[in-house]
């Protein structure tokens, strides 16, 4: 009897002993902490909609560094080459995300981002997929639509009302002609456009939009055979050629004083460039600026492009990935996380169901009333293709310089279409 | 025979190996106080150096597996424009601040020199805090001082009635003020070395010119400037391969385009090496640049020692 009281009680003190251990280790395996690299701006896009994530996965806790843009990518090309270091998540631009993949970074996502695919804009899975595999989540957009001051546009004797300016500005062709007019009229540059320290962006955004630029899908040189780059050069350097770009380089206060004081009439930029504008470097010029979709290059053509856009990635290194995707999936994918993320910080939002929110279509005092949210909400859908490559940061710096040359009047845009694609391809082996 | 032959072979070498063992024996310890430096160097320095040699024959993406290229690297080196261009541009800048720099240090180092002067060491700090100071905040300060519509050298120009001017927009005109940049930072460290040299000339020399009659400036020319010849020669050499290996000041003024400036006109050697290093992932090519541009400068500063060095003059 005494005995078996004993045996009785041992096991029920191991059958306790056991459920115990068997509760902390799935207690254990649940409680993560997930590491994030990524810039200011995306880790207060993430602190506004970290509650709602806490909230679902309350064990996974999430550690962030913060550094600049080409911080993350070198710090992850180190961590990579050295095989260890990189966190389980990092932030990446579409521009250089490519070349992070091809050395192999991020983690194949392929089956958890499949349900996915047909939910978000189109042209951004192309920079988080190799081979028909995908390796992160496009997070926000970047549609570009014509910016333009209200106050100059009147004061050269033009409509400044949204719906007549998209008229007046119907193709690249009529936007040139007025330049001259506006010119004329008020002393104010048509576009700032900066000389010798040239970044490409400007010529990128207008070959975008044609759907043309440096490599098409299979990776071939494109930047010669395709008219339209020497075309939208040629256009591009009529205006230094005329006196109608402002020299000043972006980034610059000379840059951020044209966007004030009207010295500038139109940008063409991307989405996040309403709120940088309201938020700091034109906060003064409240009421003065409008939104219109871009000029076509043909009559009834795509009126619009892209500028940069980023996407979250869960790193190869990563030890916690279902975790490390738990929070990938729930920024970048649930509506209401994009929907607070673009309420709280402007993020603009690369899931299509998002755009339903009527924070789309509100209007905002900055933009004299105007919902210009929704003008690049009605653009999204139109952006055409386009194939970064590993190689996107040399052929940039390859063209930026024959931009210049350009702009200095050395060389024809014709020549240095040509100079710019051999040198790409001498260099990068690309047929 | 053969024995002979063997013996008389072997006997030095065993005695060699003795000595050898006696040696270790003897003095193994300072050998081992001093190895930290030589681990290091060889685990920092040496290896590097060897294995970028290695990866210049290379194709390297710094992950992936390195493909063999034999001597494409160079052969492509002597098509890159850019490379060759960053030549060039080092050569500009160098002609415009270096001898003006040089001069200017020797100057400045023979006055804090004079006994005669007050506050001597509150001067020596002021020239050669610049040299101290955090190159990046530097960098937006000077390029802020340089800007075409805010900068206050255009706002002073503008004040005399003078145009506005490009400085950070015209390549001859960047050039110029990557090298104001660069004498502004390094002037200090310059006068420095100066100081250090003009400090061995004996003071007798001086005192016995003086009782000759000779003034100050006669001192200076027959005196102080053939003394400090090595020195100065030393200042220069530093200078030379200062000025090709530029990263930082171009790098703070330039940062829309990393360094390279308008129309590539302040791209330098090394910031060349690191574009395509750590911008295009091509450790193999920046390797090779590496090589040859340790080459140029080894052949520029032999070339220095040679014509204006002691033996030369």
């Amino acid at each position: 009897m005494k005995k078996s009281a004993l045996a009785r009680l041992s096991a029920f003190v191991l059958v306790i002993s056991v459920v115990l251990a068997v509760a902390a280790g799935t207690a254990a395996q649940e409680r993560a902490t997930v590491t994030v690299w990524g810039w200011e701006y995306q880790k207060k896009v993430v602190d506004a909609i970290l509650p709602l994530f806490t909230r679902r996965n309350p064990s996974i806790t999430v550690d962030w560094k913060i550094m600049a843009p080409q911080q993350v990518r070198q710090n992850m090309l180190l961590a990579f080459s050295s095989g260890a270091g990189a966190p389980d998540v990092f932030g990446a631009e579409s521009a250089w995300l490519p070349q992070l993949l091809a050395v192999g970074g991020a983690t194949d996502v392929t089956e958890r981002a499949r349900p996915y695919v047909s939910k978000f804009n189109r042209f951004k899975w192309q920079d988080v997929t190799v081979n028909g595999r995908i390796f992160g989540m496009p997070w926000d957009s970047g549609p570009v639509a014509l910016y333009y001051r209200r106050d100059v546009l009147e004061k050269a004797g033009l409509p400044s009302d949204p719906e007549q300016v998209a008229k007046l500005f119907a193709t690249w062709n009529e936007y040139a002609q007025l330049a001259r007019k506006i010119h004329t009229a008020t002393g104010a540059y048509m576009f700032a456009h900066a000389r010798a320290n040239n970044d490409a962006r400007d010529f990128e955004k207008l070959a975008w939009q044609r759907g043309a630029g440096y490599f098409d899908e299979q990776g071939r040189v494109i930047l010669d055979t395709r008219k339209d780059n020497v075309e939208v050069l040629t256009f591009l350097a009529q205006f230094w050629k005329d006196d109608l770009a402002q020299d000043t380089e972006p980034w610059t206060p000379a840059w951020y004083k044209g966007f004030t004081d009207g010295s500038v009439a139109t940008h063409f930029g991307a989405v996040w460039m309403g709120g940088f504008l309201r938020t700091w470097i034109a906060a003064d010029a409240a009421g003065k600026w409008g939104v219109v979709p871009l000029p076509a290059w043909a009559p009834g053509g795509v009126r619009t492009s892209n500028d940069g856009g980023s996407n979250l990635v869960v790193s190869a290194q990563s030890k916690v990935k279902d975790a490390a995707w738990a929070l990938v999936e729930f920024v970048t994918a649930n509506r209401e996380a994009q929907v607070t993320a673009w309420r709280a910080m402007d993020s603009f939002p690369s899931l299509d169901e998002a755009y339903s929110s009527p924070f789309a279509r509100l209007g905002d005092p900055y933009f004299g009333g105007q919902a210009y949210r929704q003008v690049f909400v009605d653009l999204v859908k139109q952006i055409p293709a386009w194939y970064y490559t590993k190689d996107y940061p040399e052929a940039n710096s390859v063209m930026a310089q024959e931009i210049v040359n350009v702009a200095l009047g050395r060389k024809t845009p014709e020549q240095a279409i040509r100079d710019a694609a051999s040198e790409i391809r001498r260099r990068t082996g690309r047929p | 025979m053969a024995y002979a032959q063997e013996h008389a072979h072997s006997q030095p070498a065993s005695r060699t190996l003795v000595r050898a063992a006696g040696f270790v024996r003897r003095y193994w310890a300072p050998y081992l106080f001093v190895s930290p430096f030589f681990l290091m160097f060889a685990a920092f320095m040496l290896y590097p150096v060897l294995f970028s040699l290695v990866l210049s024959f290379h194709e390297w993406n710094g992950v992936g597996p390195m493909v063999w290229r034999g001597l494409d690297n160079y052969a492509r080196l002597a098509h890159d424009q850019a490379f060759i261009q960053s030549f060039i541009n080092s050569a500009i800048i160098f002609v415009m601040y270096v001898p003006a720099m040089t001069a200017l240090a020797l100057v400045l180092a023979a006055l804090l020199n004079s006994a005669y002067l007050r506050a001597r060491a509150l001067w020596r700090a002021a020239i050669f805090l610049p040299y101290v100071t955090a190159v990046v905040a530097v960098g937006f300060t000077f390029a802020l001082l340089f800007d075409r519509d805010f900068g206050l050298l255009n706002l002073v120009l503008v004040a005399v009635g003078l145009p506005k001017v490009d400085w950070l927009l015209l390549p001859a005109l960047a050039r110029l003020s990557v090298s104001t940049l660069v004498t502004w930072r390094w002037l200090g460290y310059n006068m420095v070395i100066m100081l250090g040299g003009l400090q061995n000339i004996p003071g007798e020399l001086y005192e016995a010119a003086t009782i000759d009659g000779a003034g100050v400036l006669r001192s200076f020319l027959s005196i102080t400037i053939p003394l400090m010849r090595p020195v100065i020669l030393f200042a220069v050499v530093l200078s030379t391969i200062g000025t090709f290996s530029l990263f930082t000041e171009p790098y703070v003024l330039f940062q829309g385009t990393s360094g390279a400036g308008p129309a590539r006109a302040t791209l330098t050697p090394v910031l060349h090496l690191y574009h395509n290093a750590f911008g295009f992932l091509k450790f193999g090519y920046a390797s090779a640049i590496a090589y040859v541009y340790f080459g140029v400068l080894f052949v520029l500063t032999a070339l220095q020692w040679k014509l204006f060095g002691r033996d030369g003059g």
